[in-house]
């Protein structure tokens, strides 16, 4: 059994749907449990545990128009897949208010 | 003078199908062009420019039993400059270990489906389908393309 750390990476310039596409794409192999991840000759698996830990970092610089959204999903490979309770984010995503109404309440 | 920076940190320990239902919130909202982050203390308006950098690094550290996906989705506004990279064979897949062999490796970019926003980077229910994508920039690479 190969105990060498392995990882993979890419990087890529893409419009939003696509970019889009590609967190669904990831989504839903989150849910399925396993994926493989290849990037040419490399390949990774990942085996997702039921329970991960979930980091999330976004910063803005609205006077450069510069966003950046950082994700971070990671897990103990060797967690039981028992006791994993159903938690609710207590970050909520959800449509921005227009650029009008963010006028007016200033 | 004040910096225009506003950011939000959030971290918690979840289930995996509430990371992939917010993976899939945000997927929506990026659509969408924009969305607010918030917790309890801070919020943040994401005003997605029309060209993202995507960024995706995956790590398998077997000796801790340690797994990690790292997702970068970095901007600028205003995007006027949707520049897709032309790398020519570099290929992307994301698909379940068992389908190892039905990797589709489409060097010829009519044969990718055309049906998608996504080109190289389609699922049909059973199986991710991969194919060459022309803006893929691997970073990570060893192994030159012939």
């Amino acid at each position: 059994m190969s105990s060498k750390n392995e990882a993979v990476s890419y990087s890529v310039s893409c419009s939003n749907d696509q970019a889009a596409e590609h967190l669904q794409t990831l989504a839903q192999c989150i849910r399925k449990g396993d994926t493989q991840i290849k990037v040419g000759e490399q390949s990774i698996v990942l085996n997702f545990s039921q329970k991960v830990d979930l980091e999330i970092d976004a910063k803005v610089k609205s006077d450069k128009g510069k966003g950046k959204l950082k994700i971070e999903i990671s897990y103990k490979t060797a967690l039981p897949s028992d006791d994993v309770s159903q938690e609710i984010l207590s970050l909520e995503i959800c449509p921005a208010p227009s650029e009008q109404s963010i006028a007016t309440q200033s | 003078m004040a910096s225009d920076e506003q950011c939000v940190e959030y971290s918690t320990t979840c289930s995996a199908s509430i990371a992939a239902d917010y993976l899939r919130s945000l997927a929506d909202r990026i659509i969408q062009g924009s969305a607010l982050l918030q917790t309890v203390e801070q919020s943040v308006v994401l005003n997605f420019g029309s060209t993202l950098t995507f960024d995706l690094e995956a790590k398998v550290k077997p000796g801790k039993g340690k797994e990690s996906l790292h997702l970068d989705i970095s901007w600028k506004r205003p995007a006027n400059t949707l520049s897709l990279e032309s790398s020519k064979s570099a290929e992307f897949a994301v698909l379940e270990p068992e389908n190892k062999s039905s990797i589709m490796s489409h060097k010829d970019e009519n044969s990718a489906p055309r049906d998608s926003a996504c080109p190289f980077l389609t699922y049909n229910g059973e199986h991710i389908k991969v194919a060459s994508c022309p803006f893929l920039k691997p970073i990570c690479t060893e192994a030159s393309h012939e």
